[in-house]
């Protein structure tokens, strides 16, 4: 206990070796944990769907169906057994992964949001990393020493950045760097003229992608900077940072090899953690810049009563923020040194 | 420094109370401005700001003040009622989880946590294709979704009262665990749920616009969201069919944000 949190340097010590068995009880009570949420999840979802006007077998073929086509599609859908039959067979199948068919598309769920996923995910994916990036590097660059009346400043400034609407982010962001400026496109993902191939589809793709990435990590990084700012000035005052600096490290060293190692952690859990609000984000962004990803497919959906693929995103959503969660707690199992001298101890 | 601190802490929520104030009182008086209601044709279309029209009109002819001041009016109506149940779902059953202990904690914390997982925007994209997008489905998926946070902060300020003597003294004179709840856990409560009531009125607003904006909002209530979604393909030619909804819709949220900072300040 007496032994000073090191930081980078003992991390490595679990991952050159297996790891030990309580970090294996450690991830499997995690992952039952998140399979656990999932279920509940699911339950609320057909809970709701029952408690709904209407059956889906009626919005399949509409209203005046013919009687005989009716029954059919309802016993397809299994809405003419009783409700525990129906939701254990939901459950069965939504365990082998299938989420039933979609009404609009007249195809599985799973292959409509399989298709418009990697759209979605080339938005979120660099705006994760942008703005974790960013907020990391201006937040530890950005450390007052100390309570100040600029610290204030630097919040109500961030509070005014986060109070304007993502879709008013991106209508300024088009406004500017479309319309005036016209260094980007304002819609889509390509222009279904273009005949470029190879490289150059792919430099073009990028530079649909610039704005809409844009917007999303604009209104991610803000939150994460004001988090990361917040843990390392609760940290600042402690005798680690002042013994590092009074060995002779310059302040910059002090922040990367030892307020940096200790505040990574919990930085990763709130970016796992805002992993909804990301694909909350995503959903808008594709609105507003005309993106064929699973955000536009579930509004789209929404507004058509395609009850399957609706509750299809919604639950492959729960899943991604649950993985999210779940992937954070591995890392950290992995990664902190502090578990790291328990395990040993206890081993 | 503490000093200077401290005043300009207090400003801040002072700011936030008198600008929530404000928009209020504004709000308050879209029936007596605006007698016809939100959608009535008030002049011709797309007329900028004028003495008559402050605030220019939109595309049908519609005045440009008078929706935003009904759009105001449904953010503060879903800000409100989703931040009651928010709070009243947080505050009882952090208090009974932190409070009561044992089996009952496990379960709440556990139920607690599934809340927060749920993608709420998500959700009320699924209530509004399951039942038509009302309000009330809005208020309710906010209201129970928005909660854990507040429950998780008000366990811990409730198992740390549980060990105090004014506590243990009304339990030894006999008073049950319902009592000691409501009279002593209960009402110590005030400052998690004031650290929260703003952020999560924010949220409520923030979310009802943004669905309003992709087209699944109540129709029958004009929205923010839904004007700044409309105001868009005029924003080169009609600046301010986007201007005064956008700058109603950031000012409320931030007033409400602001609001976290009121317990720091006293």
């Amino acid at each position: 206990m007496a032994r000073p949190i090191r930081g980078a340097g003992s991390s490595q010590a679990v991952t050159r070796g297996t790891a030990p068995r309580a970090t294996l009880i450690a991830l499997g009570r995690r992952a039952a944990l998140g399979l656990f949420t999932i279920w509940l999840v699911a339950t609320v979802t057909f809970v709701l769907v029952m408690a709904a006007p209407g059956d889906p077998a009626a919005l399949l073929i509409g209203e005046d169906g013919d009687a005989q086509v009716q029954a059919h599609a309802a016993q397809s859908f299994g809405t003419d057994r009783s409700a525990i039959v129906q939701y254990a067979g939901w459950i069965a199948r939504l365990a082998r992964l299938d989420l039933g068919t979609s009404i609009s598309y007249r195809a599985p769920v799973s292959a409509v949001i399989l298709e418009r996923l990697p759209a979605t995910i080339a938005l979120m994916l660099p705006a994760l990393l942008l703005s974790s990036a960013t907020a990391a590097i201006l937040g530890l660059a950005t450390v007052p020493r100390g309570e100040s009346l600029n610290g204030r400043a630097a919040i109500l400034m961030a509070a005014i950045v986060s109070a304007v609407p993502i879709y008013v982010l991106g209508h300024l962001f088009i406004l500017m760097f479309s319309l005036k400026l016209g260094w980007f496109p304002m819609q889509g993902l390509s222009d279904p003229r273009s005949s470029l191939s190879g490289l150059l589809a792919v430099v073009e793709t990028m530079r649909y992608l610039a704005l809409p990435t844009a917007t999303l990590a604009m209104s991610q990084f803000v939150v994460l900077w004001l988090f990361l700012r917040a843990r390392a000035i609760e940290e600042i005052s402690s005798s680690y940072l002042r013994t590092a600096r009074a060995k002779g490290l310059t302040l910059a060293q002090t922040y990367r090899r030892h307020l940096w190692p200790n505040i990574r952690l919990g930085f990763l859990h709130f970016v796992a953690a805002r992993m909804g609000s990301l694909l909350a984000g995503a959903v808008v962004v594709e609105s507003v810049f005309g993106i064929a990803g699973m955000g536009r497919l579930v509004v789209s959906a929404s507004l058509a009563r395609d009850v399957p693929l609706v509750t299809g995103i919604f639950l492959m959503a729960a899943t991604m923020v649950v993985v999210a969660n779940i992937a954070a707690d591995a890392l950290t199992i992995f990664f902190d040194p502090r578990l790291d001298e328990g395990e040993r101890g206890a081993l | 420094m503490h000093f200077r601190r401290r005043l300009l802490v207090g400003s801040l929520a002072f700011v936030a109370l008198a600008l929530i104030c404000v928009i209020v009182a504004v709000a308050a008086t879209a029936p007596v401005a605006c007698p016809a209601g939100p959608w009535a044709r008030a002049s011709a279309a797309l007329q900028p700001p004028s003495r008559e029209m402050l605030a220019g009109t939109d595309d049908i002819g519609r005045s440009v003040m008078c929706t935003t001041l009904y759009g105001l009016r449904t953010s503060l109506g879903i800000g409100v009622a989703a931040g009651a149940v928010t709070l009243f779902l947080g505050i009882v059953v952090g208090a009974v989880a932190g409070f009561v202990g044992g089996w009952s904690d496990l379960l709440l914390m556990r139920v607690a946590e599934v809340a927060h997982t749920i993608p709420r925007l998500f959700l009320a994209i699924l209530v509004a294709a399951l039942f038509e997008p009302r309000m009330i489905g809005l208020v309710l998926v906010l209201g129970l979704t928005s909660w854990g946070m507040l429950a998780r902060i008000a366990r811990a300020e409730a198992m740390a009262l549980s060990a105090r003597e004014f506590v243990l003294a009304a339990s030894a004179l006999g008073l049950s665990t319902v009592g000691l709840l409501l009279r002593h856990i209960l009402p110590n409560l005030y400052r998690p749920l004031l650290a929260t009531a703003g952020p999560t009125i924010a949220g409520a607003i923030v979310t009802e616009a943004a669905l309003s904006y992709v087209g699944l909002g109540d129709p029958d209530s004009a929205s923010l969201g839904r004007l700044i979604a409309t105001a868009y393909p005029f924003m080169e030619s009609a600046w301010w069919m986007s201007a005064t909804p956008v700058a109603a819709l950031v000012a409320l949220t931030l007033a409400f944000m602001l609001l976290a900072e009121v317990p720091n300040a006293r």
